[in-house]
């Protein structure tokens, strides 16, 4: 399994949108890096769910349903492409970027060192550890 | 003489109003395949969710969307002005100036700057919430 993170502008698509929805195409992505970590997502991996711009900060966690299909918001024909997800669990407490920033395990997270990218490998430990800071613990099940 | 002033009298009235007909773009009138351009001019937002085929299907940015990644658009303006709103590498729209004008029922976007890929919008239907066309990429 593989771990990731996910970010969007709440004010387009939020956390809350996709508990709505259970499941949705995470599409929209047009940076040739962000695309390629796309394709490397298998069902079942796990994406931490970040929301830009106004909140910054880990809201939830989703899981990948399907790996990627051409994106069909982008023109017929081109290359991008897109991922299903489904909502796992939102995270008791919303962890911060700068709760982060001040995480020395997380001192090399893409989130960090990589602003610009919205979609971002992340390694086991990194993932655990922001799950500890929202209170949570690691689960692809929903919570009841 | 009196044909020919009758003539003269109606070629006077008429050219002036199909020239108008057939004037492309900006200027609110209809063009010459009876496309009110008027209409076009708002900001339109990709239904993609509406999509079926080829055929492209845009809202009003009034319009009630349901929430999603990827949703793009453009602003068409009387004066001839185009503003592509596309998603930018780093997420969130981007939006690029550019021109447009109509040729019968087409819009032609134009980027004379090329931050943008021009393009031809072909009206299919063109109703106040919905406007339906395929486009065309010019290479």
């Amino acid at each position: 399994m593989a771990y990731w993170l996910l970010k969007t502008e709440p004010a387009v698509y939020s956390f809350a949108d996709l508990e709505r929805e259970t499941l949705t195409a995470w599409s929209g992505v047009r940076n040739a890096q962000a695309r390629n970590n796309l394709l490397a997502m298998q069902p079942g991996d796990l994406a931490l769910i970040y929301h830009s711009v106004t909140q910054k900060a880990v809201v939830g966690v989703a899981e990948i349903a399907a790996a990627a299909t051409p994106d069909l918001t982008a023109p017929a024909g081109s290359h991008w492409v897109d991922v299903a997800i489904r909502p796992v669990r939102t995270l008791p407490q919303a962890v911060t970027l700068a709760q982060i920033k001040a995480e020395p395990v997380l001192a090399q997270i893409g989130l960090v060192r990589q602003s610009r990218l919205s979609v971002v490998p992340l390694t086991a430990a990194e993932f655990r550890q922001v799950l500890a800071m929202g209170h949570a613990v690691e689960t692809n099940q929903p919570a009841g | 003489m009196k044909s020919l002033h009758l003539l003269a009298l109606a070629l006077s009235v008429l050219l002036p109003l199909s020239a108008q007909q057939c004037a492309p773009g900006p200027a609110g009138a209809a063009g010459a395949g009876g496309l009110d351009a008027a209409r076009l001019q708002r900001t339109w937002l990709h239904a993609h969710e509406e999509d079926h085929g080829d055929t492209l299907i845009f809202r009003p940015n009034t319009y009630a969307f349901r929430p999603s990644r990827g949703r793009t658009g453009f602003q068409v303006e009387p004066d001839g002005a185009l503003t592509q709103l596309d998603i930018a590498p780093t997420d969130g729209l981007e939006s690029h100036k550019g021109r447009w004008r109509l040729e019968g029922r087409t819009l032609i976007a134009t980027f004379p700057d090329g931050t943008s890929q021009p393009y031809r919008l072909q009206v299919l239907r063109l109703e106040a919430d919905k406007l339906e066309a395929t486009r065309t990429f010019d290479h």
